[in-house]
């Protein structure tokens, strides 16, 4: 079943960091949402104890980050989940795209020693950032994943909803965020407030129509604005738009 | 459905639990998913012999650690779905009441995390007969069962039964045969063994209960159990996996 949950940088930074994972799940649970992306962990004891307060508060997770690449895949093994972020070093665009996948390889084959995926999050102004450079990725890496960022690759001039259709099977999760060009800069919106909500919407739609059911992760990152009402304009904007199917109500 | 283990019986043959690592290896070998019991010491301890467990192939359906709560607590973080119940005293000496109140007082903690609390049948034991299996599933609704079938049979249970009425209260599967080895106990219970499927002399057999679960689309962990082996455990273990197999048509 799709869940609904937040990516949560947008989070730390309008607070200024991550305080209390507790306060921040309750937060999010009153607006109907089912969890965040990542679980943020300093040691094993410390992923554990996270983890099973997620689960007391009926909330979840899709991945674990801990202080190093090794850790963070242990322990999103040990926690029983699917994908870990790849993170192989330097990602900006001057990084030769065929030393880049070289090492996406290897992390690849790290995580399946441990039953995971990994997944790389396409980002504007990363080494990932237009759709023949995500082809060319996983064509070249065919054991790595997509974290599939909706809004950044409208950002880059790219089609979703094609990505969606050709590699259902490599998507690893989803990110939806809107945007505008402000003088010349990127300005991220709540969802319907930039000029790629329509995208964002219609990629659901064709997510859904093929069977997904992972997760789907709203990112609030227009900082003008306290990111729990960004994140409650961005569900209403989703539910306007007919997504009605979408039953925050009864997801667990 | 998966496949594992209830390893008590192997330790009990060994010695004890020297390496899971080794452990998990052998009974992959003969084609089992994992053990019941992901067994920890500390929350590290938890978290990296699960994430071994993954890196071998290998599953688990619940874990137990030093403390309840722990065990609780560790089981809910690993996204597993029930624990033991585990309410202090549990000889055929305590009051089923009281035993009850104690379990709904355990099971309402459980619930909390997510997780739920299961009623073992086991011979000697305050849940022993059917009858007392039954009264406690009422008196305990939110309850689940480690439904072991060796247990109830020797017992003088009809485990297709319970598996038809109860399937969804059933958390997880325990499957032995019963070997009658002659002669009476004290107290009047037959002598008896448990042993590896289809090499049981009471008259029961695991098969029709397989064939029920089918029947009722459970699908959960199917763990072999035997607490006594004569031989080396993993020639058991395969002789009663393959009956599974055999019955269930992989």
């Amino acid at each position: 079943m799709l869940k609904f949950g937040v990516a949560d940088y947008g989070l730390n930074v309008w607070d200024g960091g991550l305080y209390d994972i507790e306060s921040r799940l309750l937060d999010i649970k009153k607006l109907g949402l089912s969890g965040t992306e990542r679980l943020e962990a300093a040691s094993a004891s410390d992923a554990l104890g996270k983890a099973a307060l997620y689960r007391r508060l009926g909330m979840g997770f899709s991945t674990c980050r801990g202080p190093s690449v090794q850790a963070g895949i242990e322990w999103t093994a040990g926690l029983g989940k699917k994908y870990v972020w790849i993170t192989p070093g330097n990602l900006d665009r001057e990084l030769d795209f065929d030393t880049f996948t070289t090492r996406v390889n290897a992390f690849a084959a790290a995580a399946a020693k441990y039953g995971l995926r990994c997944g790389i999050h396409n980002h504007v102004n990363s080494r990932l950032e237009t759709q023949a450079e995500i082809e060319r990725y996983l064509q070249a890496c065919p054991d790595a994943g997509l974290v599939f960022d909706v809004g950044e690759i409208g950002l880059a001039g790219g089609n979703p909803a094609a990505i969606v259709k050709k590699y259902l099977n490599r998507i690893c999760a989803v990110h939806l965020k809107d945007a505008e060009m402000v003088d010349g800069k990127i300005q991220y919106r709540a969802l319907g407030n930039g000029g790629f909500g329509v995208i964002n919407r219609k990629t659901l739609e064709v997510l859904i129509k093929s069977g997904y059911d992972g997760w789907v992760f709203i990112e609030p990152e227009d900082f003008r604005f306290n990111p729990l009402d960004e994140l409650s304009n961005s569900l209403d904007y989703l539910k306007r738009g007919g997504l009605s199917i979408i039953d925050l109500t009864k997801q667990s | 459905m998966k496949f594992g283990v209830a390893d008590y019986g192997m330790n009990v043959w060994y010695g004890g639990l020297y390496d899971i690592e080794e452990r998990l290896l052998d009974l992959k070998k003969l084609g089992f998913n994992g053990t019941e019991r992901l067994e920890a010491v500390s929350p590290s301890d938890a978290l990296y012999k699960a994430a071994l467990y993954r890196k071998l192939g290998m599953d688990f359906s619940t874990c137990r650690g030093p403390s309840v709560q722990v065990t609780t607590e560790w089981t809910a973080a690993l996204d597993k779905k029930y624990v033991w119940l585990n309410p202090g005293q549990n000889d055929r000496v305590v009051d089923f009441k009281e035993f009850c109140r104690r379990c709904n007082t355990m099971s309402k903690s459980c619930a909390r995390w997510g997780v739920t609390a299961s009623i073992h049948n086991h011979m000697h034991q305050r849940v022993e007969n059917q009858k007392e299996l039954e009264d406690f599933l009422k008196a305990c609704p939110d309850t689940g069962i480690v439904f072991d079938t060796g247990h109830l049979s020797m017992a003088g249970g009809n485990p297709v039964e319970i598996v038809k009425k109860y399937h969804k209260r059933i958390s997880v599967m325990h499957l032995k045969d019963v070997f009658l080895t002659g002669g009476t106990r004290p107290d009047g219970i037959k002598e008896y063994r448990f042993c590896e499927l289809g090499g049981g002399n009471n008259g029961f057999s695991n098969t029709k209960v397989i064939e029920m679960l089918l029947k009722v689309g459970w699908d959960g962990w199917i763990h072999i159990e035997h607490d006594v082996h004569l031989r080396d455990p993993l020639k058991d273990l395969a002789v009663s996996l393959k009956f599974v197999k055999n019955v269930i048509g992989k």
